[in-house]
């Protein structure tokens, strides 16, 4: 090859492949890369240079390996054989999560019902050392009945142990309390076990120390119960119920003094993967709000060119997040009927179909709209760049006629506006003939009462029609929704940048992974 | 190849990293990362950690028998790189040129010099050439 840049064409399949098997996370590969021999897909900017054969390179962002990571911690002498292990047990997304946080901030209950859900095996303390078929347990429960503390080397032995285990390496573990101090943490992370997501639970102190004073635990099964928060329904589990050890004002307070000096030293081990959680709330809350963060993946740096579609009634605010998306990240801004009008402007054999129809007031027909938008979706800078898609498909059929020309989008969203603020944002617009200046008369009114005698209002506009459309989308809304998976639901009812700050998250945050049930 | 580029940014902080580093030099992980992602964008197989599995164990078998890796670019690839490298058919190429097919090959070491007192290098030589170099670096890995 001559030593020149200049960029090439690589076939579309080749990137839509990619991101569905999620070949980039695996093998984890760079936006960047070096020249003449890489591939530059970078979302922001959208250059695409390669050789003739795609080579991928690796990257150095040592906090987000899955395979490689395994390798540089295990340092194997048989690196192939190694990794020929890893692809069999293919547990790259089995749920890896610490749970820490203060004396009785809920831990174990969080805990327990993370495992319930998400079929993981939870390791506490106590089941570790309960443990009668390990020897290494055995000796743990001698120091432990004896009152003192477990030396952090037999402590770390035990985890290792338990986690060789093969129900720990096929579904994943949940380790409940544990690291403690630093020292703990250092240990366990120079052992090579490194959590996907930690998540610390907050309360004040005050809280906390009412709320040890009413805890309760059913010995038979561990969990941990409250005489006022959380108090079991079934009579039996109640007359079960013991009061533990060690839940008096004073313990709690040493505890608390204990946990406070020794977390601020922990937190900063696990920088990118934490999530703090305020546990002054229901549980129900608190355990919601850590499945969700437990379930989301972190940003990855694999290439991803965004296909964005914006669904949503008339009046939601579709055309204006994708112009600013389009703004903002260099993507084409696709907007159905923008696209047919400029057909038919354009006198072209394709506008010259279209135009009766659009004399006639009629729909278009699907199959003549989906010839326009593929041949603009198949041009270079939309396969480049990405697009944002608003106005199409509107009903089921044109949803699978997208499907099988080869255009899903990557990103879906649904903007739910309530009926009156549609007709409050629709009804309300004026534009002013003589300049051509378009006003709101409640979110833009015109500045002087000259410009406001003369303002007209578009036919379009009037109630009924609006209702019309607004009936038509709603129709057809639920089909739509079923149809694409991982749907994200935007409240259109805001202020313009509140929306599109939902949308921008929903479009950098991978889409969260389904639980294996 | 891989490996000069993408280390170096980094500020060796520990030894233990020191250590990944040289692992990592030492079997060409990451030289064999890239092979096998080209590999897997080029066939686009249904199912990649199958392919991916596949893969590793015939270059595991091919590493005794020192035949038959399982090459991305074979002889005919390189015959016809060689054609468009060189368009007016003069029987052969720069020595820049060759050296720039060997970077976008991934085969050139950073410190591995080129003989720049060869005016010509003819087709067989390049496919001698690269061929040897592609099977030194696969038994490596």
């Amino acid at each position: 090859m001559d030593a020149t840049t200049a960029p090439h064409r690589i076939p579309v399949e080749m990137p839509k492949y990619g991101e569905q098997h999620h070949i980039f996370e695996m093998m984890q590969v760079p936006r960047e890369a070096p020249p003449g021999l890489s591939l530059c897909l970078d979302p922001g900017v959208g250059n695409v240079a390669a050789p003739p054969w795609v080579a991928w390179q690796v990257q150095t962002d040592w906090s987000d390996w899955i395979m490689l990571q395994e390798l540089l911690i295990h340092q194997p002498k048989e690196p192939i054989q190694f990794m020929l292990e890893h692809l069999e047990r293919d547990n790259d997304m089995v749920p890896r999560i610490f749970i820490l946080g203060p004396p009785a901030s809920g831990k174990t209950t969080i805990a327990m019902w993370l495992c319930k859900h998400l079929n993981a095996s939870l390791i506490t303390l106590e089941n570790l050392i309960w443990n009668k078929l390990s020897g290494l347990a055995i000796k743990a429960l001698q120091i432990y009945e004896k009152e003192e503390a477990i030396p952090d080397f037999l402590l770390i032995k035990l985890l290792l142990e338990r986690m060789s285990k093969e129900e720990c390496v096929s579904k994943g573990w949940i380790l409940d309390g544990i690291p403690e101090t630093r020292e703990q943490a250092l240990m366990i992370q120079t052992s090579g076990i490194s959590p996907r997501h930690v998540v610390v639970l907050t309360a004040p102190d005050t809280v906390l120390i009412e709320r040890n004073l009413g805890k309760r635990v059913d010995p038979s099964n561990g969990e941990v119960y409250h005489t006022t928060f959380d108090w079991p329904s079934e009579p039996e589990v109640q007359n079960r119920l013991k009061i533990p050890l060690g839940i008096s004002e004073e313990e709690t307070v040493r505890r608390l003094m204990e946990y406070h000096r020794n977390i601020t030293r922990i937190l900063p081990s696990y920088p990118k993967i934490l999530k703090i959680i305020s546990s002054d709330q229901p549980c129900v809350d608190v355990f919601y709000q850590a499945l969700t963060y437990v379930q989301s993946q972190h940003r990855s740096n694999a290439p991803f060119t965004p296909k964005i579609l914006l669904c949503g009634p008339t009046g939601s605010g579709k055309s204006l997040q994708a112009a600013l998306l389009a703004q903002k990240y260099s993507l084409i801004n696709v907007c159905c009927g923008q696209l047919l009008k400029e057909c038919v402007a354009s006198n072209s054999n394709i506008g010259e179909l279209i135009r009766p129809y659009f004399q006639k007031k009629m729909r278009v027909p699907d199959q003549i709209i989906i010839k326009v938008l593929s041949s603009r979706l198949k041009k270079q800078d939309c396969i480049c760049y990405g697009w944002v898609l608003h106005g199409f498909p509107q009903d089921l059929d044109q949803a699978n006629l997208l499907n099988s020309s080869g255009f899903m989008p990557n990103r879906v969203f649904f903007l739910n506006v309530p009926y009156d603020s549609v007709i409050e944002r629709l009804t309300l617009r004026r534009t002013d003939p003589t300049t051509g200046e378009r006003y709101h008369l409640m979110y833009k009114p015109p500045p002087t009462m000259e410009i406001q005698e003369r303002l007209k209002q578009h036919p379009g506009d009037t109630e009924e029609k609006v209702k019309i459309k607004i009936d038509f989308f709603y129709r057809n809304s639920s089909l739509l929704e079923d149809f694409f998976d991982n749907v994200i639901y935007v409240n259109g009812d805001q202020d313009p940048y509140t929306v599109f700050e939902y949308i921008e998250s929903g479009i950098i945050m991978p889409l969260p992974t389904k639980v294996a049930q | 190849m891989a490996f000069e580029f993408l280390t170096r940014g980094l500020e060796l902080t520990s030894s233990r990293e020191r250590e990944a580093l040289l692992y990592l030099k030492k079997h060409r992980i990451l030289d064999l990362l890239v092979h096998l992602t080209s590999s897997i964008l080029f066939h686009r197989p249904d199912k990649p950690r199958e392919f991916l599995q596949d893969m590793l164990s015939r270059i595991k078998i091919a590493k005794i028998t020192s035949v038959d890796f399982p090459y991305l670019i074979d002889d005919s690839n390189l015959v016809s790189m060689f054609e468009i490298m060189d368009p007016t058919n003069q029987g052969f190429i720069t020595p820049v040129q060759y050296k720039e097919a060997l970077k976008n090959l991934g085969l050139l070491d950073s410190d591995e010099v080129i003989d720049e007192n060869l005016e010509v290098i003819t087709k067989d030589y390049f496919r001698k050439d690269v061929a040897r170099k592609t099977l030194k670096m696969w038994l490596s890995f």
